[in-house]
């Protein structure tokens, strides 16, 4: 009987050494992305795919965080340390004879809230009052409207802002 | 590797412990008509792995006295008392805890001695109850995108006046070395009842408690402490079995 309890309290000494505790999950809910969907400016209802897209930092770094051949819904990060997170949206139609691209400036500037998650994860952000905004090229912009649906930022459940062109 | 040290080292006394009472057991039968005295008092102690752990690893303080009185042959009513202080690093979080402890409840000793010993292998149960404080000194926002790397952002915060409360199953083997003086080592399984959790964090570490985790309720830990025996008085009593037929 004793034994079988010291054994027994062995094994859970052996196996208390390492749980998912010591590693951040990847399935956790850290900071969620900003979800962007695209849909059809004559129809807004529709979806509407991008042809080439990527999406680049608009800072010294010029950091290209995703990059499609075609797609019509995209899920970007936004900075955790600044208020505001600018990005150049970059299409290329690409035709037999050549390449046209087209480069807009969004910004989008919001609220943080630090949440903590757990020992191993650390902090994530929370961002609320989203809004983005356009910088105006006139005619030359690809992108024709921007709707925010969700001005919360805390799951990547569903779009939330729409891009309209 | 610092926090397996101890760990290892009291299994390998139980290991040891065990084998010792076993060889004990075996000359048991031998019957005897010289009454057995036991011995009731107040045994009071300390407990030498934390000021070991104070000395030797960095971040952490703690001492833990402790008293146990004999209720009835086989019931020990026994308490421990405690104060910590555990530096808890993380690669996301960095905090400090501090805080007392007491621990009441019995102990079973499982253990029948041979003629004239007074050793013990004892199963026990205890109420704890923390009350502490908790620092966080800095933490990190988790990413896993290059983009926006994210800093290490010191800005302490305490969080002061949390309590917890606990259940603990106590396993213990007790040694007199010399009359009186006693080397006891034990390992603790405990779940938490209770914890008043700090505003937007958590608590890593629980003075008595040890470690949380933040997926499950238990916890663990272990004692090493010697302790001496204040004798109050003796009860002589002799057992049927022990009474050798005519």
């Amino acid at each position: 009987m004793i034994k079988k309890i010291i054994l027994f309290v062995l094994i859970i000494f052996a196996f208390k050494g390492c749980t998912k505790d010591d590693i951040c999950p990847p399935d956790t809910a850290t900071t969620a992305k900003l979800v962007i969907s695209f849909n059809d400016i004559a129809n807004p209802s529709n979806t509407k795919n991008v042809a080439v897209l990527s999406v680049i930092t608009d800072n010294e770094d010029a950091f290209e965080v995703i990059s499609f051949e075609s797609t019509n819904e995209i899920a970007i990060p936004l900075s955790t340390t600044s208020d505001t997170t600018k990005y150049l949206f970059r299409r290329s139609v690409i035709s037999t004879s050549d390449t046209i691209t087209n480069i807009d400036k969004l910004s989008f500037v919001y609220r943080r809230n630090e949440d903590y998650v757990n020992r191993a994860c650390g902090f994530r952000v929370e961002y609320f009052n989203l809004q983005a905004d356009l910088e105006d090229e006139g005619t030359e912009n690809w992108i024709q409207e921007i709707i925010v649906i969700r001005d919360t930022v805390n799951d990547e459940n569903s779009a939330h802002i729409t891009l309209l062109h | 590797m610092m926090k397996i040290a101890p760990i290892l080292l009291c299994c390998i006394s139980l290991f040891c412990g065990t084998h010792l009472m076993v060889a004990q057991k075996k000359n048991e039968n031998a019957a005897d008509t010289v009454p057995r005295i036991e011995k009731f008092g107040i045994r009071v102690g300390v407990d030498l792995a934390k000021p070991l752990r104070t000395l030797i690893e960095d971040g952490y303080s703690g001492f833990e006295v402790m008293g146990d009185f004999r209720v009835t042959n086989k019931f020990y009513a026994a308490v421990e008392l405690g104060n910590e202080k555990k530096d808890w690093n993380e690669p996301y979080i960095s905090s400090t805890t501090s805080g007392s402890y007491a621990k009441i409840g019995f102990d079973y000793n499982a253990y029948q001695n041979w003629l004239g010993m007074e050793n013990a292998i004892t199963l026990g149960l205890r109420y704890g109850f923390s009350t502490f404080k908790q620092e966080l000194l800095s933490y990190r926002i988790y990413t896993d995108n290059p983009a926006f790397p994210t800093e290490t952002i010191n800005a302490p915060q305490e969080y002061s006046g949390l309590n917890a409360h606990w259940a603990e199953f106590i396993l213990g083997i007790k040694t007199e070395i010399l009359n009186n003086l006693y080397l006891s080592i034990n390992v603790q399984l405990k779940r938490k009842i209770s914890e008043t959790e700090p505003e937007n964090f958590a608590n890593l570490y629980i003075p008595g408690f040890n470690r949380t985790y933040d997926y499950s309720e238990f916890g663990v830990g272990y004692g090493y402490s010697i302790s001496y025996l204040i004798p109050i008085f003796k009860k002589t009593e002799v057992l049927e079995s022990e009474i050798p037929n005519p």
